[in-house]
């Protein structure tokens, strides 16, 4: 057997060859052309000149929105990330309880997330507005207002709204990676955990998230990549108005280059963005990793 | 005032308070003492409720839907938005007027195109040809026997007198249009630093909707321009 296997060593390689070909073609050749364009004279048309060093990544970080931007961003990320990850965990632990019409409750909470977000932005977009939005509509036929009120007073609550529906579109992926988690749980801890006098917070902290976790890192960690690179929700609500102070780093970057023509500093910005989120991603799965090791 | 055209409603009023984004030498003048009360009035009726309430992020399209709705009772908009209304079925009176203007200056309407362009290729080996070719072209795009349906189906105002004359007579309400089209004033979209003063003007209105100063907004982007 030992011979045959190392007369065989190739063979793990051939079968991830095709797999490895397509990453290096459509991911990682990319990365690297953007990365070069990035430390590289770009004109408005596109015509790339010659390498510059960090000039490029200087005028981004100097441009007056570059702050603003940053901490959208974080905020962005946070709120989306964090609270969809609480109420898609507290859905999760209801989804998983048997109940009457569970099967239909778990296909409507699959709709936000089967739904593109371009429309999902766009319907936020009419419930909320002030002239005629469901919102108002409703609230006023209902006698609990007795005006409109306009919903995007400032570009603050505008960004709010943006990260509503940021949530809302995520909390069906989170509840359904937890429920795939909470489904592998077997109910014979439970039932000891029952006999042994545990209530429900003693259980859910002892029994429930220790062995959740794994499907809370990778719903955590992808969720991370994507709400920190989405871009239809604000794009299709505000576009970064007024004077980007709704943008984060992936729309301004797209203003950038597209509006503003600045392509060299937008290609360092994308830069920026991807270092930031391998820096942050690899972070919290070392951590996460390291205390499922210890455990 | 939105991100997309927001150049527009700064032309507006600027425009029509002898302003600009140029001044009478053609070179770039968004500071000018004209722009920036024109500014600062439109920034007051937005801030007094005399307009609608998201101008930033609110687009004319929507404005048109609320419009052709019999919802708002005046909107600037292109030559199409009788079309747009009555394809709605819009049931409104509807009439035109000019842009208003400050007292004692004179309104413009704000004038959109596009360019066919040939370009110079000196490498090419029979230049007369090349010349002839495009002469050629130019003249099978504008015959009226082509031109005026384009035009029709696309909605715009002719660009040649000869078109004139056919498409009043399909449809006697562009007269009013045509009439408009002599004060018009367009973009300086053939200077080289324009896309950068689009974007800048719309990031001073918008900056100034948030409580910015006008007048220090197009100072630097004045600043910026002339270096």
């Amino acid at each position: 057997m030992n011979t045959l296997n190392n007369k065989r060593w190739w063979e793990p390689y051939l079968w991830l060859l095709p797999s490895i070909v397509l990453m290096a073609i459509f991911v990682v050749f990319p990365i690297a052309i953007v990365f070069r364009l990035s430390f590289s004279e770009i004109s408005k048309s596109g015509i790339v000149g010659g390498f510059i060093g960090f000039r490029n990544f200087k005028e981004a970080i100097g441009l007056p929105a570059f702050k603003t931007v940053m901490i959208n961003t974080f905020w962005w990320v946070l709120s989306v990330v964090g609270l969809s990850t609480l109420i898609g965990f507290a859905l999760a632990l209801v989804l998983n309880k048997k109940f009457h019409g569970r099967k239909i409750a778990r296909a409507i909470v699959v709709f936000p997330w089967a739904t593109s977000l371009v429309i999902q932005a766009s319907v936020w977009n009419y419930i909320i507005k002030y002239e005629y939005g469901n919102l108002n509509n409703v609230l006023l036929n209902l006698g609990i207002i007795k005006q409109a009120v306009n919903w995007r007073s400032s570009y603050q609550v505008e960004f709010i709204w943006e990260c509503w529906v940021g949530i809302f579109v995520t909390i069906p992926f989170v509840t359904f990676c937890v429920l795939s988690g909470l489904q592998s749980i077997d109910g014979t801890l439970y039932e000891a955990a029952t006999v042994d006098g545990a209530g429900g917070w003693a259980k859910l902290w002892k029994i429930t998230l220790p062995l959740v976790r794994p499907s809370l890192t990778v719903s955590t960690v992808l969720n991370i990549i994507y709400v920190f690179n989405s871009f239809p929700i604000i794009y299709t609500m505000t576009k970064g108005a007024p004077a980007n102070k709704t943008d984060t780093l992936i729309t301004y970057l797209y203003m950038l280059n597209f509006y503003d023509r600045k392509k060299g500093p937008a290609t360092a910005l994308s830069v920026i963005g991807f270092v930031i989120l391998c820096i942050c991603a690899g972070i919290y799965m070392i951590t996460v990793m390291r205390k499922e090791d210890d455990t | 005032m939105t991100t997309d055209e927001g150049q527009a409603a700064f032309a507006y009023y600027t425009w029509g308070n002898g302003g600009g984004f140029v001044d009478a030498d053609g070179n770039w003048a968004v500071n000018s003492a004209e722009n920036v009360e024109a500014i600062e009035y439109a920034i007051g009726l937005v801030n007094k409720g005399f307009t609608n309430p998201n101008p930033a992020t609110q687009t004319r399209y929507d404005l048109q839907d609320m419009f052709a709705a019999g919802k708002l009772a005046m909107v600037i908009a292109p030559n199409q938005l009788p079309t747009y209304v009555a394809d709605k079925e819009g049931n409104i009176n509807l009439a035109t007027a000019n842009i208003p203007a400050n007292e004692g200056k004179s309104s413009s309407s704000v004038g959109v195109m596009d360019r066919i362009m040939a370009f110079k290729d000196d490498s090419a080996p029979d230049q007369a040809a090349r010349d002839e070719a495009i002469g050629k072209f130019a003249e099978f795009f504008y015959n009226p026997e082509n031109y005026v349906g384009w035009v029709s189906m696309e909605g715009f105002l002719p660009a040649v007198n000869s078109a004139v004359g056919a498409l009043v007579e399909a449809d006697p309400s562009f007269q009013a249009w045509l009439d408009v089209l002599g004060g018009c004033q367009f973009y300086p979209t053939a200077k080289a630093e324009w896309d950068q003063v689009k974007q800048g003007v719309i990031a001073a209105e918008q900056n100034a909707l948030t409580g910015a100063s006008v007048q220090a907004e197009l100072d630097a982007l004045q600043a910026a321009l002339v270096g």
